[in-house]
């Protein structure tokens, strides 16, 4: 294991612009196209969005309330979404944290329904997670974990390998360069534009509207 | 929003890495209808008129949608109690059909009166609540929306409204298929102090029978 500290001062002291070290160029990020489309209100535009990130909200809406609400969650996300579409903002996040977004409130609000149901009723409360071989946990910190799992599912094949060995690895840089064989400033910039993909996701996520 | 620091973003995907496991990464493929059941909610919030893209639809559009129709309602049926159906003549096109209407009348005579329509659109049952001169809910509350069997001895949350119930506004929340209005017909707006207490606090504030 390695510790964050030590990474971190070994960044301070490389130089990017050294002979032999490739300059990181600046991160930038193409515009989605599922936006203008989503953001028209068409059928198509979010028929685009549900075929890019329905798998991602319908899991998520299964992993935390079970396979009898999930699809009706999703639906529920969906609309939302839909009525919600002229208060995404492209430059706040993706629109994939965003969704996540609006389901994790969608499941905050349906788990303490379906919470104080049970209390009021003084049965017991059913856990459909449970029922559906899932893992219940809190709702914001699975949906966290589902969007990191889902922004790296999309950074291209090396910016993915360094990201996980070094955030789920722990591998220095350092280490990584002389693993996988390539520059460290290669290394430092296929992980910083990993990391923007995340940044995207979770503020996306951490932007997205109550109802 | 603000951007977080590289720092801050280093430590939250820490964070959240050193949680995920392998079902983080795992995608399940929503039930095959699922696609044409958004479709049709979104559809069934769209305009009648409109046959193109439409605008979001906010609530005083939606409200004004029925005044044509309840108008032709109240003049040729009957409600013969709660479930009793009034098909509603011109907005059949829409899609939205009344089931159930209350007249919510206030319990303090600090809080306002309001209505409660029953209406179902798309296959889901939605209830729609607008209230008049509702006062702030006292500080450390909130107001929270209640479906109620006849004898009020069994309340079934359909959540907290706080922000949406004050002033002159219309709630709009979709009705779990958990909760048959039918068995539970009294529409209840509580005051719930934030507390962890899941129970209805007793302090009812606005109530009605659909019918």
């Amino acid at each position: 294991m390695v510790e964050r500290e030590a990474i971190e001062k070994r960044d301070d002291d490389a130089t990017l612009s050294a002979p032999g070290v490739e300059v990181v160029d600046p991160v930038e990020f193409e515009v989605d196209p599922l936006v203008a489309p989503f953001q028209s209100g068409s059928d198509e535009g979010l028929k685009a969005l549900y075929d890019e990130h329905g798998r991602l909200v319908y899991s998520y809406c299964l992993r935390t309330l079970g396979a009898n609400r999930a699809a009706d969650a999703t639906q529920e996300v969906f609309l939302g979404a839909w009525k919600s579409r002229d208060r995404y903002r492209p430059d706040a996040g993706s629109l994939a944290g965003w969704l996540l977004g609006i389901a994790r409130f969608k499941v905050i609000d349906l788990t303490r329904v379906q919470h104080r149901n049970g209390v009021a009723t003084g049965t017991e409360i059913v856990d459909e997670g449970a029922a559906a071989n899932t893992k219940p946990g809190d709702p914001e910190r699975v949906a966290e974990r589902i969007l990191i799992a889902d922004a790296l599912r999309v950074l291209p094949e090396r910016s993915r390998k360094m990201v996980t060995m070094a955030f789920f690895d722990d591998y220095t840089h350092q280490q990584i360069s002389e693993i996988c064989n390539v520059p460290l400033g290669t290394v430092k910039s296929d992980i910083r534009r990993g990391l923007e993909r995340l940044r995207r996701h979770l503020e996306g996520f951490d932007d997205s509207p109550k109802s | 929003m603000t951007r977080q620091s590289p720092e801050t973003l280093e430590a939250r995907v820490s964070e959240i890495t050193s949680e995920m496991t392998a079902e983080d990464h795992q995608l399940v493929q929503p039930p095959a209808d699922l696609w044409d059941r958004i479709q049709k909610s979104v559809h069934a919030e769209r305009p009648a008129s409109g046959g193109g893209v439409a605008a979001v639809v906010s609530l005083d559009a939606r409200r004004n949608r029925w005044a044509g129709p309840l108008a032709i309602a109240a003049s040729v049926a009957i409600l013969a109690g709660v479930g009793a159906l009034i098909l509603s003549g011109p907005t059949k096109a829409t899609q939205s059909k009344l089931v159930a209407s209350a007249t919510l009348g206030r319990l303090e005579a600090t809080q306002g009166v309001g209505t409660a329509k029953l209406v179902r659109e798309g296959g889901t049952l939605h209830l729609l609540v607008k209230t008049n001169d509702m006062a702030t809910p006292p500080t450390g509350s909130d107001y929270e929306l209640w479906l109620v069997d006849k004898k009020v001895t069994d309340p079934r949350s359909l959540g907290a409204v706080t922000g949406r119930v004050t002033g002159r506004n219309t709630i709009d929340v979709v009705v779990p298929r958990s909760i048959d209005p039918k068995r539970f017909p009294v529409v209840d707006i509580s005051v719930e102090p934030t507390d962890g207490n899941h129970k209805h606090s007793g302090h009812s504030v606005m109530r009605g029978t659909l019918a």
